[in-house]
């Protein structure tokens, strides 16, 4: 996932930088100087760092926020629905339906899900608040939403490899909470 | 600090009965801590009942022991200026006593847990006793009604002192003549408390619908509106309490450097923004609630990233003007705030990666999450309290604090490595145990990291025993020089 390489490498990087500055401030405590000489140097890198954060922080939110994964601000149109419930301590998965809401699968069996069609998974909960977290088969978180009751979270997503996906359950309901979890096949 | 600054006998006395306090329980929930991260290891067997319940007393323990913490130190060093109630102060004691002692009986004994958070409806699952659920529920509000309760009353000291728009510190905002410093840390201090007082009443209000529910269990409450309110709350009050711990570092860190460090426009600015910025940037924990209007998903991301620039532009430089070139001798308590504030910043830089939303789909209740609040808390508010207690105590064992600092240091980060490292190998947060997650490089990397992040905690509570020392062995001097200050 290219969103978690980033995070690491812009975390790992800023530890390091933020540590040299540390370094460098207690080490940098002599030879004395008058406060107003240094005031007046160091305010002129802050107008600096002032301007470049705020570029920084600009260009990031543009970019980021031109990506947000709720339904109305995905373009893809899905092609099937698959209901999902959550409920003290287990999951309830489909059966899939096509976007006029008629089943496209009997009702039991083992969960499987079309290879490369847009889905749109309809989660919600039926007691008390749990998470609906997708991962994949090297052990990747690849896509979450919460399920709370009283309400249906719409998360749009298209499988691209097949194999055998897990859910687990993202937020904490309660003592089996670790146990709330099951897995789903793409083919 | 002693007896020179000002600050009268029973200020001092129960500003360091707070602290020590807090001392005590402070440890007891690191060892709390580490049983969890043995039995998330695989090592050590926890019930998961016992797991979950000592999570959630952790979680509203440390919370709440350092928001108290930090309110006391900051009362502290308010009485400089002006003469809060002792009383309340007094009070305010026993009723968080008594909050504590319901919460370790509703946790321990009748095993409620429902996390820190106490997210809404979780608390009410019949899986704990009912008693312990009204139990928390009114521990918490006692807590509540007390933090609420000190907020108020140095709000109404300082506005009596400053004025309404003083203490923001609104003056150095326009033209006109300034007829008063305002110190930075009375600045901040109104911030932090205006915004808690603000919230704790929110909080006040939830609580007392889950009272409700508690004597009424067919009630019914909007989910995603509680969710708001919870986090709301929660969210201000640990902001607020690194707050508490940033205005110490205002107040003290000049009478090492010896220079000044005052109020301008810049600063009164920053904080002000702060003001608004706290109040809107708890919307990132609702991120992955896609049924929340998309408006308040994007104000979160916004607050959270434009958080950094007053904390970085004003606090931070502010700092290098304090000791770049100042000639300071790095004696332990200039040195733990100085790094307290290098936790703040990492912890800070790791939420606004994770106040991303395109991020935070990976990493929302993943390990990222405790890893960044445990840096905030552990290696950066944590030092700065070290810092000032020590200086409140009086303490002079330079070597023995020198020493446990750097071995808080080095077993503080390696267990924080340990949350990050996680969280980006996709391990969720909050499970007692890994092996029913039936993914085993997940599985795998959640054990191994949480026994390593194990033996670093050993590491720290070793640090942490060294410096209890520090400071314990001159507790008798401190109050022999409180009994002659008479
Ligand atoms: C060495 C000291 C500490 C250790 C070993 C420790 C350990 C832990 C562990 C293992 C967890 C559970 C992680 C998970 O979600 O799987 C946790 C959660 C938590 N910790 Fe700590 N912690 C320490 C210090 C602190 C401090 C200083 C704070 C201050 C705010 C804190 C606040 C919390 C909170 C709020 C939670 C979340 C509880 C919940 O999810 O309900 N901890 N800690
Ligand atoms: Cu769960």
């Amino acid at each position: 996932m290219m969103a978690i390489l980033i995070a690491g490498i812009v975390m790992l990087v800023g530890v390091i930088a933020i540590f040299l500055i540390t370094g460098w401030l207690i080490s940098g405590a002599k030879p004395v100087e008058s406060a107003e000489s240094v005031t007046a140097r160091l305010y002129k890198v802050r107008g600096r760092y002032f301007l470049l954060l705020m570029a920084v922080l600009v260009i990031m939110l543009s970019v980021t926020l031109s990506n947000l994964p709720y339904r109305s601000q995905v373009a893809v149109e899905p092609e099937y629905i698959v209901p999902v419930s959550g409920r003290i301590w287990y999951w309830e998965i489909g059966p899939i339906q096509d976007r006029d809401g008629n089943p496209l699968q009997a009702g039991s069996g083992p969960m499987v899900l079309p290879l490369g069609k847009p889905l749109e998974f309809q989660v919600t909960a039926e007691d008390v608040n749990h998470g609906f977290g997708v991962y994949d088969e090297a052990g990747q978180l690849i896509v979450q939403t919460q399920a709370m009751p009283g309400y249906v979270n719409k998360l749009v997503h298209t499988f691209t490899e097949p194999g055998e996906y897990h859910v687990l359950c993202m937020e904490y309901c309660g003592i089996a909470h670790h146990s709330m979890v099951t897995t789903i096949t793409v083919e | 600090m002693s007896s020179d600054t000002g600050q009268g006998r029973g200020v001092r006395l129960w500003a360091g009965a707070y602290s020590i306090t807090a001392l005590i329980v402070f440890v007891v929930l690191v060892v709390l801590g580490l049983i969890m991260r043995l039995s998330q290891s695989g090592v050590v067997a926890v019930p998961a009942d016992y797991f979950y319940a000592i999570m959630t007393l952790h979680g509203l323990g440390m919370a709440g022991v350092l928001y108290t913490a930090g309110y006391a130190a900051i009362w502290f060093l308010a009485s400089k200026y002006v003469q809060p109630n002792m009383a309340l102060m007094r009070f305010n004691f026993v009723l968080i006593l008594l909050g504590v002692v319901g919460l370790i009986a509703a946790t321990l004994i009748g095993r409620f847990g429902p996390g820190w958070y106490m997210l809404y409806p979780l608390p009410f699952l019949p899986t704990w006793p009912t008693w312990s659920i009204g139990l928390a529920v009114i521990s918490v509000m006692l807590l509540g009604v007390a933090w609420l309760l000190g907020q108020l009353d140095v709000l109404r000291v300082i506005v009596g002192r400053y004025g309404l728009t003083g203490m923001l510190g609104w003056q150095y905002l326009g033209k006109g003549e300034l007829r008063e410093d305002l110190p930075p840390v009375v600045l901040i201090i109104a911030v932090s408390m205006i915004a808690g007082a603000v919230t704790t009443i929110v909080g006040a209000v939830m609580l007392m619908l889950y009272l409700a529910q508690w004597l009424a269990p067919e009630l019914q409450f909007d989910a995603l509106l509680m969710k708001n309110a919870v986090f709301l709350f929660g969210h201000t009050l640990v902001n607020i309490t690194m707050y508490c711990g940033v205005a110490v570092v205002y107040e003290l860190l000049p009478t090492f450097s010896g220079r000044p460090w005052k109020t301008n426009r810049i600063v009164a600015l920053s904080w002000n923004a702060v003001l608004l910025l706290v109040l809107v940037a708890f919307f990132h924990h609702l991120y992955m609630d896609f049924a929340q209007p998309v408006a308040f998903q994007v104000f979160g991301q916004l607050a959270s990233f434009f958080s950094a620039v007053p904390a970085t532009v004003v606090t931070i430089f502010g700092v290098m003007a304090q000791v770049y070139r100042s000639g300071i001798r790095w004696s332990f308590v200039p040195l733990s705030m100085i790094l307290g504030l290098t936790g703040w910043v990492i912890g800070g830089l790791a939420a606004v990666v994770d106040s991303t939303i395109a991020v935070n789909i990976f990493f929302h209740n993943t390990m990222w999450v405790p890893a960044h609040f445990h840096t905030y808390f552990l290696v950066g508010f944590v030092f700065i309290l070290f810092g000032f207690i020590y200086q409140l105590v009086g303490s002079k064992s330079e070597l023995m604090g020198k020493l446990s600092l750097g071995t808080m240091l080095a077993g503080g980060y390696g267990f924080l490595l340990m949350f990050y490292l996680g969280g980006l190998e996709s391990v969720p947060r909050r499970f007692a145990d890994y092996s029913s997650i039936g993914i085993s490089s997940v599985m795998e990397f959640g054990q191994m990291s949480a026994l390593v992040a194990a033996l670093c905690v050993a590491v720290f509570i070793i640090g942490l025993l060294l410096y209890y020392t520090a400071v314990f062995r001159s507790l008798g001097a401190w109050l022999a020089r409180i009994r002659m200050d008479n």
